[in-house]
């Protein structure tokens, strides 16, 4: 047995939300420059439709840092469900959302869009890519996403059943596929300087300049994945010992097996599309979530949840307050501080390791 | 008397190589009652396991239909099934992080509802059937931390946590001692004294005396003999299937009744202690 | 006696790199060896009669980061492989004397619609192959460009001259002047360099002239990040040429980086510039600043930013914008010519 008790996963999840809330209020507060918490909570007051506005341009900084916040949470608490539901269906804990392929297909259609911004498409399918704006990126980005996750799935499934193993087979080869396209769309745009580096700047990932379209776009996808929850979790405590014998005891393995995936590619795409490749959380934060407290699903999934925003917020927030602004990618901090945690908890905890 | 479980026709083929498929099960007719242990044997590759499955729910045959007191299988969903038929399979991966508890909890899937954890009549099942399994002593222990033995005791009170009247039991015995063999044979024959029925798989010809209601041999597929033990266990019907290297006696039960039993034992012979006596 | 041959082939697959590494020592071991005399290549015959000794050749000229460039004769066939290299081509050679230009880079440099330049030949990838395939016998290239490229080039005999890193006008005078020596071109290269005096003084003139110092920063936004220039770029220099402020070096800010928008509403800039598309980017006729003056317009959060408001946004062509070479005071003049062409506009609106 371990040496420490684990904390029962109820009173970690509201430790771990309260903990939350504090980061996100901090994380506001910081930037460019300091805006007191009182500053902060009236302006967001603004935003929810009570109080005053804080004039120009207060307002507008408190409005996109706000953003900001939230879709980073958004993100941190989708990947990390994603993580959790993926590493649950294939039973295997070095999956990670990226082998459905959510990560490629989505940089795949935001350099789509990219090439559509800078000018270079027929002239008819410029004026409606004006239409979105700003936000014709993550609309690709996500159908990009979606599209190669079902391109994967519909390989990846003979007569109606979906085989786990042929999943990551098939994911494996789309994503090389994906990537062979995408690097010749990047060297092809060389030539157009703004936007070759434009797409190389996306997959990168940023969490700068969001809007509330894009916090609302990815906890849509976070509340979609979330109400895939009580359906599998239990479910995916049964199908450690194997499919067949979860299915000897009444679960309907097919059922659970399309509603991570759905779940999965959901929280994941819309992650993505709006933040870019942020890699390592939907790997890690199952892990972090096992290891430190439980791996019932249907405490792991909510857990996963938070500890994955809380991850991300945090060391995007330490990023920032350490190196200044834009100055590094948002996965950057968390693989120089999430590796070597990782690599320790790992070698903590060799003897449990086993079949995970 | 409808059977708890019958089975009709049933073939199996899965994809084989070059030659084309081929058929695990050639068209078996089985039937089990209420208050039956059949135990099903024969060598290996004979099919016992994939039959086991299609009886199960758990693989499809091509031919064929099985019905579980008089409905078709395909009729009953996930659940329903699940509080019919309980599956104990030979064995499972390795389950860190799971305690015995648990394990067994997972057995009470069919009966819980969707957004309630276990209740009280859940949590009595559980503890009836650790009890049942004798297994109580156990319950905070992790699943790796088993022995053999232990383990396939503890799969046990798993099925009988389902509440299931029909259990499929896959080589219980397979690593077993000849202690643990038996302790596992009499809480199988206990269960199925308390109106339930079984089918089980093993190669142990002689549990399988001791314990079966009935016997039934299975060979490439077919069902080659069914019967009392005395009818099947005896050299005319093992021979063109085990071998030759058999011996066959018989010894005599406490209430009076003789059951044969078989050594496989190339070459030697019995002695004047002959066991017939 | 598995094991054995096992291990027989782990020995072969651990000597195979030593022996491999053995070959390529010897042969890098005489690089001098390999280079121009002895090598004279077929592919450097050049069609025009080379004069042994013309005036002043062969020479040695002083670069301005310190280093000498030894020029055999005047260069008759010159390839520049970057934009930088054919504006400072273009400025000081006849057309004659160039052999091929780069296909992609002169979109961004003085010739992009040049008349005279049509019929040259294009290569399309700084590679040695195409290049050489232009028989040059003296190829001008970036610092940043393929070493590997260069390497081939001088093995093959060819001379490549790579330029300096250049961030001022200053540095930009200096290669001017270099280069007019390299290439046998020194009267032209004082001319030029004259006029630019003449037209850098009539840009400080008109700053001056001008009276408000205004506060101006460039952006580029494509979707996926803002992009502005600090201090040391070519943009910072061309802006303080034109008699305004970087507002982004004054914030103590280095290089190219990113800006974000809320860097946009803390610095409140006079004015922002923006890029023109590339010609190629027809989709959006008569729409002058391209996809990151869209993004300025149509971005929520910056809808009250003083520069949106007012349209305080100016765009210069995509290749005066990347200007590298002395063509940073035609962009300089753009810029100028731009902004009082935006302050007429708001002073007709009663704005200042």
């Amino acid at each position: 047995m371990s040496s420490l008790r684990k904390p029962a996963p109820g009173p970690l999840f509201a430790v771990l939300a309260v903990a939350l809330v504090g980061v996100v209020l901090v994380s506001i507060c910081f930037g460019s420059e300091w805006l007191g918490p009182a500053v902060v909570l009236r302006g967001a007051a603004h935003v929810a439709g009570l109080g005053e506005s804080l004039g120009h341009p207060l307002q507008t900084i408190v409005e996109l840092r706000l953003w900001r916040a939230l879709t980073a949470v958004g993100v941190g608490a989708a990947l990390g469900l994603s993580g959790g539901l993926i590493q649950g269906m294939f039973r295997n804990g070095l999956a990670s959302p990226s082998l459905l392929g959510v990560t490629g297909g989505a940089g795949l259609g935001a350099a789509c869009a990219i090439l559509l911004i800078g000018g270079w498409a027929p002239r008819g399918v410029l004026e409606a890519a004006t239409g979105p704006g700003g936000l014709l990126i993550p609309i690709f980005g996500f159908v990009g996403a979606l599209g190669t996750v079902g391109l994967v799935a519909l390989l990846a499934s003979t007569h109606g059943r979906l085989s786990v193993t042929t999943l990551l087979l098939v994911g494996i080869a789309v994503n090389m596929c994906i990537a062979g396209i995408f690097a010749a769309i990047q060297s092809l745009s060389l030539v157009d300087w703004d936007v070759s580096r434009a797409i190389m700047a996306w997959t990168f990932g940023t969490l700068e300049d969001r809007s509330a379209v894009h916090a609302e776009t990815v906890w849509g996808g976070l509340l979609a994945a979330a109400a895939v929850v009580p359906f599998v979790g239990h479910e995916l405590d049964l199908f450690k010992g194997g499919e067949e014998d979860a299915s000897a005891l009444g679960v309907s393995v097919g059922r659970v097996k399309v509603l991570c995936l759905v779940g999965a590619a959901l929280s994941a795409s819309a992650a993505v599309a709006v933040a870019g490749q942020i890699a390592f959380v939907g790997l890690v934060v199952p892990h972090l979530v096992r290891l430190g407290c439980t791996s019932r699903h249907s405490a792991l999934l909510p857990l996963c949840t938070v500890t994955g925003a809380l991850f991300l917020l945090g060391c995007d927030l330490l990023q920032r307050v350490l190196l200044g602004e834009g100055v590094l990618q948002p996965g950057v901090m968390m693989s120089l501080v999430g590796g070597p945690f990782f690599i320790f908890l790992l070698i903590r905890h060799r003897r449990e390791l086993g079949a995970w | 008397m409808v059977g708890a479980l019958e089975a009709r026709g049933l073939v199996f083929e899965y994809a084989g190589d070059d030659a084309g498929p081929v058929r695990a099960l050639d068209g078996v007719d089985l039937r089990v009652a209420d208050g039956e242990l059949l135990v099903v044997i024969g060598p290996n590759g004979s099919g016992k396991s994939t039959l086991l499955r299609c009886l199960g729910g758990l693989a499809r045959p091509r031919a064929g239909m099985v019905a579980l007191r008089g409905r078709e299988l395909g009729a009953y969903a996930g659940r329903g099934r699940a509080r019919e038929i309980a599956m104990v399979p030979q064995y499972l991966p390795a389950l860190p992080d799971v305690l015995v508890a648990e394990f067994v909890m997972g057995g009470r899937y069919a009966h819980l509802g969707r957004w309630s954890g276990p209740a009280a009549v859940d949590r009595r099942a559980v503890d009836l059937a650790l009890a049942a399994a004798d297994v109580s002593t156990l319950r905070q222990r992790l699943m790796t931390e088993l022995s053999g033995g232990q383990r396939q005791r503890v799969l046990v009170a798993r099925a009988l946590a389902q509440e299931a009247r029909v259990f499929l039991v896959d080589e219980p015995t397979a690593s077993l001692d000849p202690e643990h063999q038996i302790h596992v044979f009499q809480l199988i024959s206990r269960t199925v004294a308390q109106a339930r029925a079984a089918v089980v798989v093993t190669h142990d010809l002689n549990l399988a005396s001791q314990f079966a209601t009935r016997l039934a041999l299975m060979d490439g597929g077919r069902l080659v003999a069914e019967g009392p033990v005395g009818e099947v266990l005896r050299r005319e019907v093992l021979e063109p299937v085990y071998g030759s290297a058999l011996h066959f006696g018989t010894l005599r039960q406490a209430d009076g009744s003789r059951r044969p039993f078989v050594l496989p034992w190339a070459g030697g012979q019995f002695e004047d202690d002959s066991p017939s006596t | 006696m598995q094991d054995r041959s096992l291990r027989r082939a782990c020995l072969l697959l651990c000597l195979i790199p030593g022996l491999v590494a053995g070959a390529c020592s010897r042969e890098a071991g005489s690089p001098a060896a390999r280079s121009a005399p002895d090598r004279a290549p077929q592919l450097a015959d050049a069609s025009a009669p080379r004069t042994a000794a013309t005036n002043g050749f062969p020479r040695d000229v002083l670069l301005p980061d310190g280093s000498t460039f030894h020029a055999a004769a005047p260069a008759a066939r010159i390839v520049p492989a970057s934009a930088t290299a054919v504006d400072f081509v273009a400025a000081l050679v006849a057309p004659e004397r160039v052999a091929g230009l780069p296909e992609q880079a002169l979109e961004y440099s003085r010739l992009h619609d040049d008349a005279l330049w049509r019929g040259h030949a294009r290569f399309r990838a700084y590679l040695a192959e195409p290049v050489l395939m232009l028989r040059p016998d003296l190829v001008i290239c970036d610092p940043w460009q393929a070493r590997d490229t260069q390497e081939r080039l001088r093995e093959a005999g060819v001379s490549v001259l790579s330029l300096d890193e250049i961030e001022t006008w200053a540095d930009a005078r200096a290669t001017l002047l270099a280069l007019g020596e390299v290439l046998g071109a020194e009267e032209r290269a004082r001319e030029v360099t004259a006029d630019l005096d003449r037209r850098v003084e009539a840009l400080r003139a008109r700053g001056a002239a001008r009276g408000v110092r205004l506060r101006v920063m460039c952006y580029s936004n494509f979707g996926s990040a803002g992009w502005t220039a600090g201090s040391r770029t070519t943009v910072d220099e061309m802006i303080r040429l034109a008699g305004m402020e970087n507002l982004v070096a004054a914030a103590g800010r280095e290089g190219h980086c990113q800006v974000t928008f809320e860097d946009l509403l803390v610095f409140d800039p006079d004015v922002i510039v923006v890029s023109q598309p590339l010609k190629q980017e027809s989709g959006h006729a008569g729409d002058r600043g391209g996809a990151s003056e869209r993004l300025l317009l149509s971005e929520a959060s910056l809808a009250d930013l003083r520069a949106v408001r007012e349209r305080r946004i100016v765009s210069l062509p995509a290749w005066l914008f990347a200007a590298g070479s002395h063509e940073l005071v035609s962009g300089a003049e753009a810029l100028a010519d731009e902004v009082d062409e935006l302050l007429r506009r708001l002073a007709a609106e009663g704005r200042r």
